[in-house]
């Protein structure tokens, strides 16, 4: 294992000076660590006999064997295929499933479970996502098999099982109701033994027949064991795989505080001598499940909402099939099969319209209330509700390709998250339970010396209580919940913690052109007619009419106009189209033309007269299309990308912010340097005529110069760009959307939601931050506090109970911040 | 002094009681959705029992 003055880690195998190593002996060999958690997990691993999994590891890396490889059997394979192929996705070696871990109830629990899972040989990705305590797991399948990291799980003390994040209902129900009979015994046996209490304390004063108070203790101590034993329970299970993992929670300081309270009691009950402390231990743990209570009911209340999605899981549909409609279940839907969809349907699969038109309900991804009107050969997306019309479509994806299942997955994989910052925290906080428990003691000892059991017991309670730094441990992780949830409510999905920091600290926005700040549909803005020719009537009608049968944006802009300008298609004959120049077809006895210069030049057509025009329309950066009919030009017609509506406002509100723009495009130089003027925006800050890569290279000099760059593009040729900048996000509809390569997709294709973005994200950093800061504040506060003996036990399991209710209700007004924020901002 | 023990004792089995009734009230979900129930009056789906007329839906 030895390299130089280097040590291979014996766990994680990696190359680890010699003075910074952890030497241990382990089953008398001496071992090499790099790290107190690769000591403690190689510990467990070889405690449960998967040690073979380092031979393995490191014969892959070239190193010599201890032992020979494992080989697993095939019946276990085949067992485990068998099992969870329900639910485990991935056809190579690597697996991915969704895990619901229960008994989890702390940051300290989040923060042990990942440690140890993660360092599993094999284990390629593990999230626990502390507020739904549910986790995304990948790994080798050659490596190691689920039942190997289901069982570890189990041996570290918590129980997990697989689930299919789609279909999964809300899996908080059945521990909030364990939760609410726990909290309700604790509630009726603290009164109980609280009242009684009251009497020995008067008796304590005033004076009392010993009998009298030998009866009163013993009920008390009789009522008290179902309420630290059972109502208790959970606390004490943590406590004891806090001990079993050495991984200390704020379980165990609670247990410890107690249990020691408890037996103390007991003890002066059986000898008769001294006080008794049973309403301490009960009012302790009431006041601690009262505090989990109300964060598992916040955290239920906020899941709720992205179980709508639920409402929008459609099992059959209408197929057609050799002319006749089947019925047919959601799984035998197959690509490029014909549905047919009636008004109130919910579209199950992605797919375009073939026949019909109708107006879809697309608010379920994009946030977007109004209806969109769609047409033949538009693509429909999946999730949206069909509102008016019957219509045929031809399916284009279905299953986990559709965009509905890619952003389900994309939600539950955003809440999974966790930002640095939080896992900062949650290091910290196991580290500072060591603290507590020395400081702990350190007060009774000291306390114990000057003043006696009687002074020293309650005040070593109290700061071990007092100390417990949960506030601490989900001040992040529910304001990221809310936060994260208040911005998928409109439209924008912020993929995952880290995004949200990076979101916080952009000082340069790029924009691409076309389709990013310009809608990329064409338009036709202008119809210069030249005033001496004659236009044949129905002309454009039948120009509209014709144009149909081309798939180009200029036809499909020029067909939108006609048709809307003049309400009907004329018919024509002869249809003719000159790929990349334009179309030629007959109508009326008259043979018309349209298309752009070599097409009239094709046809010698005379445009001479209108070279000035023509030129101005081009150099403008918009498309000009000739038009004539029998011989003679007629009419010119400008054709423009248009710039999005919200385009000047948002560039507008992003200087406000002190936000440097720049725009990149792929576009002609002319065309950009047109699009800055309209924007207001100078010339330094658009470049044209890039290629993707040199798209890529410019961010890359941005973010080398020290900014945070946020980058929006149209996904498909941006993409490269896109992954570069520290924040991507994709503008585009339906497949367009780019989900892979960005960090925040817009579901509603909106510009100003990149705005909104920024806004979500400062304001739940924010959040963060207050929430950090009054829970270190109600530490540093309390613990002197409790040291110096001003607060009883009762009162410290209170105070520690509210600040954790304080942080979950202060994040819970992050919504009311959101609303007022944007309504500020004039959204 | 006797009676004192008596009534703590009758106390505590009105206790368990009281204890049992909740224990059942979690157990059938009394406490699942505090928010919902009062919108139930608004539930058109209940179920109408036959002949009672002014349950008579009308679509």
């Amino acid at each position: 294992m030895q390299k130089g003055s280097h040590f291979y880690c014996d766990h994680c195998s990696k190359l680890t000076p010699e003075k910074k190593l952890t030497k241990t002996p382990v089953n008398g060999l001496e071992r090499h660590f790099c790290c107190p958690g690769c000591e403690l997990s190689f510990k467990i691993l070889k405690q449960v006999g998967y040690d073979d999994f380092y031979n393995l590891q490191r014969k892959e890396l070239g190193l010599s064997e201890e032992r020979g490889a494992v080989i697993l059997s095939e019946e276990e394979q085949i067992r485990m295929d068998s099992l969870y192929s329900e639910f485990v996705q991935g056809s190579g070696a690597i697996k991915l499933v969704y895990l619901k871990i229960e008994k989890i109830h702390c940051a300290a629990c989040v923060f042990a479970n990942e440690e140890i899972i993660r360092k599993l040989p094999g284990v390629l990705e593990f999230n626990i996502n502390p507020g739904t305590h549910r986790s995304k797991i990948r790994w080798d399948n050659r490596l190691i098999t689920l039942a190997d990291i289901l069982n570890t799980i189990a041996n570290i003390g918590y129980y997990a099982y697989p689930f299919h994040p789609s279909k999964a209902k809300p899996t908080l129900d059945a521990e909030t109701k364990d939760l609410t009979m726990r909290l309700g015994a604790s509630a009726l046996i603290s009164m109980n033994v609280m009242l009684l209490a009251i009497g020995l304390y008067a008796g304590y004063f005033q004076g009392i027949d010993p009998q009298v108070r030998s009866f009163l203790q013993w009920i008390n101590m009789i009522m008290t064991i179902p309420g630290v034993f059972f109502a208790g329970k959970p606390i004490l299970q943590g406590a004891w795989y806090n001990i079993k993992t050495r991984n200390p929670g704020m379980d165990l300081l609670i247990a410890i505080g107690t249990l020691s309270a408890f037996f103390l009691s007991v003890w002066h009950v059986i000898t008769g001598v001294g006080e008794t402390y049973f309403d301490t231990a009960n009012m302790l743990i009431f006041f601690i499940l009262l505090g989990r209570y109300v964060e598992s009911k916040a955290k239920q209340k906020i899941l709720k909402e992205t179980d709508k999605y639920d409402d929008y899981r459609v099992d059959t549909v209408t197929k057609i099939q050799d002319g006749i409609r089947i019925n047919s279940g959601i799984d035998d839907v197959g690509k490029g099969d014909i549905l047919e969809f009636y008004p109130g349907d919910i579209l199950p699969v992605d797919g375009v319209i073939i026949e019909g038109t109708s107006a879809f309900d697309e608010s379920v991804l994009t946030g977007e209330s109004i209806p969109r009107q769609k047409n033949v050969g538009d693509q429909v997306i999946s999730g949206s509700r069909n509102l008016n019309e019957t219509f045929k479509m031809q399916v284009t994806s279905v299953g986990d390709g559709t965009i509905f299942s890619k952003v389900l997955e994309l939600i539950e994989d955003s809440q999974l998250s966790k930002s640095p910052i939080s896992r900062l925290v949650d290091k910290v906080s196991a580290r500072f339970i060591y603290l507590i428990l020395l400081f702990a003691a350190g007060s009774f000892f000291l306390w114990y010396v000057t003043s006696g059991m009687a002074v020293a017991f309650p005040i070593a309670i109290s700061v071990l209580v007092i100390a417990c730094p949960c506030a601490l441990g989900i001040a992040t992780p529910m304001a990221i919940l809310v936060g994260t949830g208040e911005s998928l409510k409109r439209g924008i999905l912020i993929k995952n913690g880290e995004v949200l920091e990076e979101l916080v600290k952009v000082d340069q926005v790029v924009f691409d052109k076309t389709g990013t700040l310009t809608t990329g549909i064409m338009k036709l803005i202008e119809l210069h007619e030249l005033a001496e020719k004659h236009v044949p009537e129905g002309l454009y009608s039948a120009l509209a009419h014709a144009e149909t049968e081309v798939y180009h944006p200029v036809a499909r802009a020029i067909r939108t106009h006609f048709f809307a300008t003049t309400g009907k298609y004329e018919p024509y004959s002869d249809f003719e189209s000159h790929s990349g120049k334009g179309i030629t077809f007959k109508t009326l006895n008259h043979s018309v033309a349209a298309g752009n210069v070599k097409l009239m030049e094709d046809f010698q057509i005379d445009f001479s007269g209108n070279l000035n025009l023509i030129k101005k329309i081009a150099e403008s950066g918009h498309v000009p299309v000739l038009v004539s009919v029998d011989g003679e030009l007629i009419s010119i017609l400008e054709i423009a990308d248009e710039i999005r509506p919200e385009a000047k406002e948002t560039l507008k509100k992003l200087a406000e912010l002190k936000i440097p723009v720049k725009i990149l495009s792929g576009d002609r130089k002319e065309n950009v340097s047109q699009l800055a003027k309209a924007l207001g925006l100078t010339q330094e800050q658009v470049q044209g005529e890039l290629s993707p890569e040199e798209k890529a290279d410019e961010i890359r000099k941005l973010i080398d110069s020290g900014k945070t760059v946020m980058m929006i593009g149209d996904g498909v040729n941006d993409a490269p760009a896109l992954s570069l900048a520290q924040v991507g996000i994709s503008m585009g509809e339906g497949s367009q959307i780019s989900l892979d390569s960005s960090g925040v997709v817009l579901l509603n294709n909106s510009l100003p939601s990149v705005l909104k973005s920024i806004y979500f994200a400062r304001i739940t950093y924010g959040k963060i931050r207050q929430n950090l800061f009054w829970a270190l504040v109600y530490n540093v506060v309390m613990i002197p506090l409790g040291a110096l003996g001003v607060l009883i036990p009762v009162y410290a399991a209170l105070a520690m109970s509210l600040s954790s209710i304080s942080v979950v209700l202060n994040s819970l007004f992050l919504r009311r911040t959101v609303s007022s924020t944007l309504r500020r901002m004039g959204y | 002094m006797f009676s004192l023990y008596i009534l703590i004792l009758i106390s505590l089995l009105v206790a368990a009681g009281a204890f049992g009734l909740y224990i059942w009230a979690v157990k059938t979900g009394q406490f699942e959705d505090l928010e919902e129930t009062k919108y139930q009056v608004f539930d058109e789906d209940d179920e109408v029992p036959p002949g009672s007329h002014h349950g008579t839906k009308t679509k």
